[in-house]
C-alpha cells in the first residue's frame, strides 16, 4: 500500500510542475502591455519600463518562470500585481469557500446519485425510466440557469436562504450551511445524474452475476445482497465517476461563485485571468492541481480498500 | 452499505439544521438602522490616493479621507479642510488656501499646511488616471501652519474641484510613501476602515470616527461597501435585505421596480462616443476632412443607441460636455440629426462616394454598441473593421494611437476636466496629439477667463468642437441605483456615483 501511495504522490508532484509550466507559458504568450495597465494612464514610458523591470517582465520567459518557481518552492507565491495583496493570503482566505462548495457538492451528489442509482437498478420498470429522465434533465440544465432559478425562488421570493455571501464555518456552522445550500444545490443537481447512471449500470451488472444468485440461494435478504454485496462490488466504477465530478464541481464553482457573490477561488481566477495577473493565476493553478491530485489519491486509496483485488502491488 | 446510510443521514441532518436555523425566514444579516450597506461592481486597487482614479473607485477611499474642498449636490465646490481660498494673482497661478486648525489624523498626527504639502507632492509622483489633472501644480508653499499656497505653471480652471476628489485627499504624513498605505489607510475622515469584517477585494467595513470634526453630518455609525461583480447578485442582495443600496444597470431597472424597490437614476456624465482620434488624417486620411467627421455624426441614430444599449435610459447628445455644465448649449442638440442620405452626400462631396474603411477596436464591454454603430456606418459606405482586444487591456489599446477611431464611454463633468481629458494636445484621449491654432486659442481663452467670461469661452469652444465634428458623441449614460425605502440616494451633479454624503436615512 505504501509503495502504491508513494508512486501516486510522485506522479502528482510531477503533474503540478508540468501544469504550472504550461500555464505560465500560456498566460505569458497572451501578451498585452501589462505594466502599463497596472501602472496607469498618467505614467510616463520611463515609469512603465520601471514597473516592467520590477515585475521581471523584461526578462525572457524561461527566466521569469524560473524565478517564479524558485520563490514558489520556498512557499512565496508573490504579490498580486493588481491588488497588492500576498497571493498565499488570498489563496488561504478563498480556498475554504470553493472547497466547501466542491466537497459538499460532491458528497451530496454522491449520496443522491448512489441512492437514485440503487433504486433504479433494483426496481427497474417505470421507476427506472422516470429516474433516467430526471437524470438526463439534470445533465441538460445549465448550472447557472439553475442557480438563478434557485436564488429567485428560495432566496428572493420565499426568503428562506441567503441570496449572496458566504459565512465561514468557524463563524457559525448553521449560517455556513445556509449560505452554501443554494450554490451546492445548483452544482450538485447537474452532476448527480452521471453518478446515478454509473451506479445503476454497475449495480445491474453485478446483480446479474452468478455469485449473487448463490447468495440469494443461501437465504440472504434482498437488502443485504444489494447494499452489502452489490454496491460494494459496483463501488469502484462509481468512485471513479465521483472523483471526476469533484473536478467538474471545482470548475463549475467559478460561475456559481459569481452568481451568489461568494468570494472564492473561482471569482478570483476569473478576474485574475482577464486582467493577466500572473502571480494570482499561477497560485490558483498550483493550488487547484494540488487539490485534484490529493482528492484523486484519496479516491484511489478508497478504491483499494473497497476492493482488495484492485490494489496494485 | 453502512457508508451510504451514514452519508444519507449526514446530508439529511445538514438540511434539517439549516432549515431550523432559517426559521426567521428573512435575510441572514439585517443591518441595524444606523448602518448602511451598499454594493457596487468596483473594487479599489489601493488606498493610496494617487493610485486610484476619481469616481467611481474613489468611493472606497471617501469615508476615511477628508478632502481639501467638497463637492455639493449642485456641482459647486464648498469648504472642507480648506475653509477659504483665493487666487492672489491675476494670472490665476497662485492659489492661497486657509486651513482648519482643529483636525487630527486617526493616528494622532495633526493636520496642517505641511501635511498638505507632503500629500500633494506625493500625489504628483503617482501614476493613476487622476494625476494628470493636477500636473500644473508646480510647487506647494507652506506660509504658516494654517495657510498654504499652490503655485501653478498655468491656470487650472477645475483645480478646486479636483481638490475635492482624490487629488485633495489628505493622508497622514506619517504613512505617506509606505507600502502599508495600499491596504491600511490612515486619514482624518468621518470613518475608519475596520479590520474586523473587511475582506480585501470584496467587502470593506467602515466604522465611525468618534473624534471627527463634523460627526453630526454623518448619520450612519457604520458603512459597508461591498464589491459584487454580477448585477443580478447585487439586485438580489437588496431584494433580500442583505444590502440597503445597490448600483444596478438600466437593463435591470424594470426588475427592481417591479420588486417594489426604490429606483433612483440620474445622468452620470459618462458620454458614449466614437472618438475620432485621427483628425489629422495620419492613419485614415479621410478623417482629416471635417465633412467626413460630420457625415459620421449624421449617420448614427442616437435614439436607437439609447434604446438598444441603455434600454431608453440616456440622453442623446452631440456635445462632449456635461449637460449640467456651463459649456452646454441646448441649441447644439439638433446640430446633427439622423440623416443617412445627407451623410452620404457629405461623403461624396469630400470625395468618398465609394466609401472608406475604419479600423476600430472592439471589446466585450461595448459589443452591442459596436454592432449598431458598425451597421449604421456601413449603410452610408463606411466600413468598420473590428479588431478584438481583451477587456482588461482595452483602455491601453485605445489610447495607444494605433487606431483612427475608438468607441468608448468617457467621463465629462467640469468643462475643464473634459478639455483636459479629450481636447488638449497632451490629452490621454487625443493620443495622436492633434491640435490646431484656432482650437489652441479657444482653450487658452477659457483657461485664463473667470466668471461669466469663462462660461462664454467654454460655450465658444463647445460650438467649435461640434461644428468641426471633433468627435462623434452619441449619448450621456445614466447611473441607476436600487434601494430599500429606508434610504434616500441624492444624485450629485458631475458625480458618476454620489459621495458618501449622498446617502441618508429616508425622511431625514
Amino acid at each position: 500500500m505504501l509503495g502504491f501511495l508513494a508512486k501516486r504522490l510522485a506522479s502528482g508532484v510531477v503533474l503540478v510542475f508540468a501544469v504550472s509550466a504550461a500555464a505560465f507559458m500560456l498566460i505569458s504568450i497572451a501578451g498585452g502591455d501589462i505594466a502599463r495597465t497596472i501602472v496607469g494612464d498618467a505614467a510616463t514610458q520611463q515609469q512603465v519600463d520601471q514597473k516592467a523591470a520590477e515585475l521581471g517582465l523584461d526578462q525572457p520567459l524561461l527566466e521569469q518562470y524560473w524565478s517564479w518557481l524558485g520563490a514558489a518552492l520556498r512557499g512565496d507565491f508573490g504579490t498580486s500585481w493588481f491588488t497588492n495583496l500576498p497571493v498565499t493570503e488570498l489563496l488561504l482566505t478563498k480556498m475554504p469557500i470553493t472547497l466547501s462548495l466542491a466537497l459538499v457538492g460532491t458528497v451530496v451528489s454522491a449520496a443522491l446519485g448512489v441512492a437514485l442509482g440503487t433504486i433504479a437498478a433494483v426496481r427497474r420498470g417505470i421507476v427506472d425510466r422516470l429516474l433516467q429522465v430526471l437524470v438526463i434533465a439534470g445533465f441538460a440544465l445549465p448550472g447557472f440557469w439553475l442557480a438563478l432559478v434557485l436564488v429567485s425562488a428560495f432566496a428572493v421570493q420565499w426568503g428562506l436562504l441567503p441570496a449572496t455571501g458566504y459565512v465561514p464555518f468557524g463563524f457559525s456552522p448553521a449560517e455556513w450551511a445556509r449560505s452554501i445550500t443554494l450554490p451546492v444545490a445548483a452544482l450538485a443537481i447537474g452532476v448527480t445524474g452521471a453518478t446515478a447512471q454509473q451506479v445503476r449500470s454497475g449495480l445491474i451488472d453485478v446483480l446479474r452475476q452468478d455469485y449473487i444468485r448463490s447468495l440469494r440461494g443461501r437465504g440472504l435478504s434482498n437488502a443485504n445482497i444489494v447494499l452489502r454485496h452489490g454496491l460494494r462490488n459496483a463501488a469502484p466504477s462509481a468512485l471513479t465517476v465521483i472523483s471526476l465530478q469533484f473536478i467538474n464541481l471545482l470548475g463549475g464553482a467559478v460561475i456559481i461563485e459569481r452568481i451568489f457573490a461568494l468570494p472564492g477561488l473561482g471569482a478570483m481566477t476569473l478576474d485574475a485571468t482577464t486582467q493577466g495577473d500572473v502571480p494570482q493565476i499561477m497560485g490558483v493553478v498550483v493550488l487547484t492541481v494540488g487539490i485534484v491530485v490529493t482528492v484523486n489519491l484519496v479516491i484511489d486509496v478508497a478504491y483499494g480498500w473497497l476492493n482488495p483485488k484492485v490494489r496494485i502491488r | 452499505m453502512k457508508i451510504f446510510r451514514v452519508a444519507t443521514l449526514a446530508v439529511a441532518a445538514t438540511f434539517a439544521v439549516s432549515g431550523c436555523a432559517g426559521g426567521d425566514g428573512g435575510s441572514s444579516s439585517g443591518a441595524p438602522d444606523d448602518a448602511l450597506d451598499i454594493t457596487f461592481s468596483y473594487v479599489p486597487s489601493s488606498f493610496d490616493p494617487p493610485d486610484v482614479g476619481d469616481n467611481p473607485t474613489s468611493q472606497f477611499l471617501q469615508p476615511v479621507y477628508d478632502t481639501l474642498t467638497q463637492v455639493q449636490p449642485d456641482g459647486s465646490v464648498g469648504p472642507r479642510l480648506a475653509t477659504e481660498w483665493e487666487y492672489t494673482d491675476d494670472a490665476l497661478q497662485v492659489l492661497r488656501m486657509t486651513l482648519r486648525d482643529d483636525v487630527t489624523f486617526s493616528d494622532g498626527t495633526p493636520f496642517d499646511a505641511a501635511a498638505v504639502k507632503a500629500n500633494i507632492e506625493h500625489f504628483l509622483t503617482g501614476t493613476g488616471p487622476a494625476v494628470n489633472n493636477v500636473r500644473t501644480i508646480q510647487e506647494v508653499v507652506v506660509v504658516d501652519p494654517t495657510t498654504v499656497e499652490l503655485h501653478l505653471s498655468e491656470p487650472n480652471p477645475a483645480l478646486l474641484r479636483y481638490l475635492a476628489l482624490t487629488a485633495g485627499m489628505m493622508v497622514s504624513p506619517a504613512v505617506l510613501g509606505q507600502e502599508s498605505l495600499a491596504t491600511a489607510p490612515v486619514g482624518s475622515g468621518p470613518y475608519v476602515l475596520s479590520t474586523d469584517g473587511t475582506v480585501s477585494g470584496s467587502k470593506y467595513v467602515y466604522t465611525r470616527n468618534p473624534d471627527y470634526w463634523a460627526a453630526d453630518s454623518y448619520p450612519y455609525d457604520q458603512i459597508t461597501l461591498s464589491s459584487i461583480a454580477e448585477v443580478t447578485a447585487r439586485l438580489n442582495a437588496v431584494r433580500t435585505g442583505q444590502a440597503d443600496v445597490s448600483q444596478i444597470t438600466p437593463k435591470t431597472m424594470a426588475e427592481a421596480e417591479s420588486a417594489g424597490l426604490d429606483v433612483t437614476h440620474f445622468s452620470s456624465g459618462d458620454i458614449m462616443q466614437l472618438v475620432l482620434i485621427d483628425r489629422g488624417g495620419q492613419l485614415s486620411p479621410a478623417l482629416a476632412d471635417p465633412r467626413v467627421r460630420q457625415a459620421i455624426n449624421m449617420a448614427i441614430d442616437r435614439e436607437s443607441v439609447v434604446s438598444a444599449v441603455y434600454d431608453g435610459l440616456g440622453q442623446p447628445t452631440t456635445q462632449l460636455f456635461n449637460p449640467s455644465s456651463d459649456a452646454w448649449l441646448d441649441e447644439l442638440a439638433d446640430r446633427y440629426p439622423y440623416d443617412p442620405a445627407a451623410a452620404r452626400e457629405l461623403l461624396a462631396e469630400a470625395g468618398y462616394a465609394d466609401g472608406l474603411t475604419l479600423n476600430v477596436p472592439e471589446f466585450t464591454g461595448i459589443a452591442d454598441l459596436f454592432a449598431i454603430v458598425a451597421q449604421q456606418l456601413g449603410e452610408v459606405g463606411i466600413t468598420v473593421q473590428s479588431t478584438k482586444v481583451p477587456d482588461a487591456q482595452a483602455n491601453t489599446e485605445m489610447r495607444s494611437g494605433k487606431y483612427p477611431a475608438v468607441l468608448q464611454q468617457l467621463q465629462s463633468n467640469d468643462p475643464w476636466q473634459a478639455i483636459q481629458l479629450m481636447v488638449m494636445p497632451q490629452s490621454a484621449w487625443n493620443p495622436l496629439g492633434y491640435q490646431e491654432p484656432a482650437l489652441d486659442e479657444l482653450i487658452r481663452t477659457a483657461q485664463s477667463a473667470t466668471g461669466d467670461a469663462r462660461a462664454t469661452a467654454y460655450q465658444e469652444l463647445n460650438r467649435y468642437l461640434v461644428e468641426q465634428a471633433w468627435s462623434a458623441p452619441l449619448a450621456v449614460a445614466e447611473t441607476v441605483f436600487a434601494s430599500e425605502d429606508d434610504v434616500t440616494v441624492t444624485p450629485y451633479a458631475y458625480s458618476v456615483i454620489p459621495p458618501i454624503e449622498g446617502y441618508a436615512p429616508a425622511g431625514s
